[in-house]
């Protein structure tokens, strides 16, 4: 269940950090791509658009040099001669276009150093060219002066789409290459991770495989295993420590027993004294379970357990208790029940629970267990406690004011806790007015 | 009958031999797993109570060498360890019972006998058991008194079926919830008290000459009643 949900985001490489630097990394060099193209075009064709219009800016010169020079006549007889040599075309009023073999020419065009651009069809030729014109003003009329820019303006748009594509395929490009190289990243990230999962779930000789060198993860391998190495051996040793001190302890209290069972059975009072020595066995025990529980080192024997058969078992256990408290247990089935669980641990916990309804709930008070389509809710009328109380109820060692004056050491809720986390089942526990309810849910 | 006990600790060896004599046991004793091991494996024995944790060689070792040169011997493993992986561990070493200490002697003295029985019990085919005027049928799930029908819970029937097969010997509570709920849990001693006090007032309302005798801290024991009860 708890897998679910923590390996949604493993297998998906869009939220990974890697992702999130590839699309940084692709922006960056997005932007970098476009400056080089806008400096290329800079470079090598603005340099060409500025050198056309420095020619004509040039012919303008001459052109206002001949008039200054000449009479109208001679003046332009001079262009005449001129528009026949160069790339330069020349026009006048009154001259026929006809003659330059275009079919048009526009009427707004400004004055120099000011251009236009348009297109004209070259019936000498029979193509379509593109012209950058401007007007020349002079004291003999207006002259036209252009340029054909054909290749100019052709060589412009193909380089601006190539460009384009160019800025496309690169960014589609990383970012392809970056999720593939996000999931490979993550692959290995992910094996780790379930290494670690694999050691808070209480495998401690889980280790990271690697290779005998290699990149950081190896590094990183590396040191989390010897790492793992270290706890595995001081948690051996912690184990070792409390096994000793159980052994240790154990011994001298079987000693203990054996000859106060021997007196009691001729002196029934020391009876009293073999209680007690059971009571101080019953809280060790219980104390150790409850830390080998919640450190993940008790082995689960998981085998499917019937909810009703269960607490059928109990209530048989634990009416005639509930009988001498005047107390009236009903068990509603409202579902089939079927937990996937260590029987004993689960007996254990619903056992705590019944047993705690029987303990706090008072005197005549009805106690409901319902078993519903995945939980056992115990929920009885008595006062129940108040909300500060709750939250504090599967701590260990609490005891509320109500439980301090009955028998117990405040273990009970903390190893029920203890054992419905170990299973990954959800503990809830509930006081209002109607009374105290715990739920059991899987 | 003769018993092998292997326990480091000299005291409780001392107390465990002599309690066994005086129930009629011939007992063998051993301080340390080599010594354990050379005498169950030269002599026979029709029980062994062996320590898990010993000197020189643990008692899982001792019990996997004996187990490996063919002996079938029962052995009750005793053991400090309380978890339930080391008793699946000492089970599955060739262990026949296992309890942890502290225990009680009767509870020993009364899985010992289980054990030394169990062979020849599925050759005995009796139904019913008998003590004073109370008798039981136990394949019938019947109880009299006088010959008086006697209507019993389940779980009050397999509380006098345990206790009328334990007659006038010592049972603790643990042995009694073990055997009768068949969970292995430690319920505390109130909750058996009750179900025994049930009981108890059941058979005496039905003039039963037995009565349920509680030992506190020790246990319960069914004997014959005294007549002025």
């Amino acid at each position: 269940m708890n897998n679910k949900h923590s390996l949604w985001w493993q297998f998906n490489p869009r939220v990974s950090s890697v992702w999130r630097l590839t699309l940084a990394f692709a922006t960056i060099t997005s932007v970098v791509l476009v400056l080089c193209i806008v400096l290329i075009y800079q470079l090598l064709l603005g340099e060409q658009t500025r050198q056309v219009e420095r020619r004509l800016n040039a012919e303008q010169v001459r052109i206002e040099g001949l008039a200054n020079k000449f009479d109208k006549a001679s003046f332009f007889k001079q262009l005449n001669i001129f528009r026949n040599e160069g790339d330069i075309l020349i026009f006048w009023q009154n001259d026929e276009t006809q003659s330059q073999g275009l079919s048009f020419f526009p009427n707004d065009i400004p004055k120099l150093p000011k251009t236009v651009e348009f297109p004209v069809l070259d019936t000498q030729r029979g193509q379509i060219r593109l012209l950058t014109t401007g007007i020349v003003k002079t004291k003999h009329g207006k002259v036209v002066i252009a340029t054909a820019t054909e290749h100019l303006s052709r060589l412009i748009t193909e380089f601006k789409t190539i460009a384009t594509w160019a800025c496309l395929l690169s960014l589609v490009l990383t970012c392809v290459f970056g999720y593939i190289f996000a999931r490979r990243h993550l692959r290995r990230v992910n094996y780790f991770n379930n290494v670690a999962e694999k050691v808070q779930k209480g495998d401690l000789s889980a280790r990271v495989v690697h290779k005998q060198k290699g990149d950081e993860f190896v590094t990183l391998a590396k040191h989390i295993n010897t790492m793992l190495q270290s706890i595995e051996e001081n948690f051996a040793l912690v184990q070792g420590i409390t096994d000793n001190i159980a052994h240790d302890l154990k011994t001298p209290l079987t000693r203990l027993r054996l000859h106060l069972e021997n007196e009691a059975i001729k002196q029934p009072s020391l009876g009293i004294a073999i209680e007690q020595l059971e009571s101080v066995l019953h809280t060790f025990d219980a104390m150790l379970k409850l830390t080998r529980l919640e450190h993940g080192q008790f082995p689960l024997k998981l085998e499917p357990v019937n909810g009703f058969t269960l607490m059928s078992d109990i209530i048989d256990i634990l009416e005639p208790t509930a009988e001498q408290n005047q107390q009236h247990i009903i068990l509603h089935k409202n579902h089939e029940l079927i937990f996937e669980g260590d029987k004993n641990l689960l007996f254990q916990a619903c056992y705590n629970l019944l047993q705690n309804a029987i303990k706090y709930a008072g005197n005549h008070a009805k106690i409901t267990i319902t078993l519903s389509k995945g939980s056992i809710k115990i929920s009885d009328n008595g006062k129940g406690v108040n909300k500060q109380q709750l939250s504090q109820l599967t701590k260990r060692f609490y005891r509320s004011d109500l439980a301090r004056q009955k028998d117990g050491f405040g273990l009970g809720l903390a190893t029920v806790k203890a054992i419905c986390d170990r299973h990954h089942f959800t503990l809830s526990l509930q006081s209002d007015e109607n009374g105290f309810s715990s739920t059991i849910s899987h | 009958m003769k018993l092998l006990l292997v326990e480091d600790d000299k005291q409780n060896r001392e107390f465990l031999y002599k309690a066994f004599n005086e129930q009629g046991y011939t007992v063998d004793t051993a301080a340390d797993g080599q010594q354990a091991l050379l005498m169950a494996t030269c002599e026979e024995h029709d029980i062994i109570i062996l320590d898990r944790m010993l000197p020189k060689l643990d008692g899982l070792q001792v019990l996997a060498a004996l187990r490996a040169t063919g002996k079938n011997t029962p052995v009750l493993i005793l053991s400090a360890l309380d978890k339930v992986d080391e008793r699946v561990a000492g089970l599955k070493a060739g262990g026949d019972d296992y309890l942890t200490k502290p225990f009680a002697f009767s509870e020993l003295a009364i899985r010992v006998e289980k054990l030394i029985k169990r062979p020849s019990q599925s050759t005995q085919k009796t139904t019913t058991v008998e003590f004073e005027n109370v008798s039981l049928d136990f394949r019938h799930y019947k109880a009299q008194i006088n010959g008086k029908p006697l209507n019993l819970q389940p779980k009050e029937f397999k509380i006098l079926h345990f206790l009328l097969e334990h007659q006038s010997k010592l049972v603790t509570r643990t042995l009694l919830f073990e055997s009768v709920w068949e969970y292995h849990f430690d319920p505390g001693t109130n909750v058996i008290d009750v179900h025994i006090a049930r009981l108890r007032k059941k058979l005496l309302q039905h003039n039963a000459h037995v009565n349920i005798e509680t030992i506190r801290g020790v246990g319960y024991r069914l004997q014959k009643a005294h007549a002025n009860e």
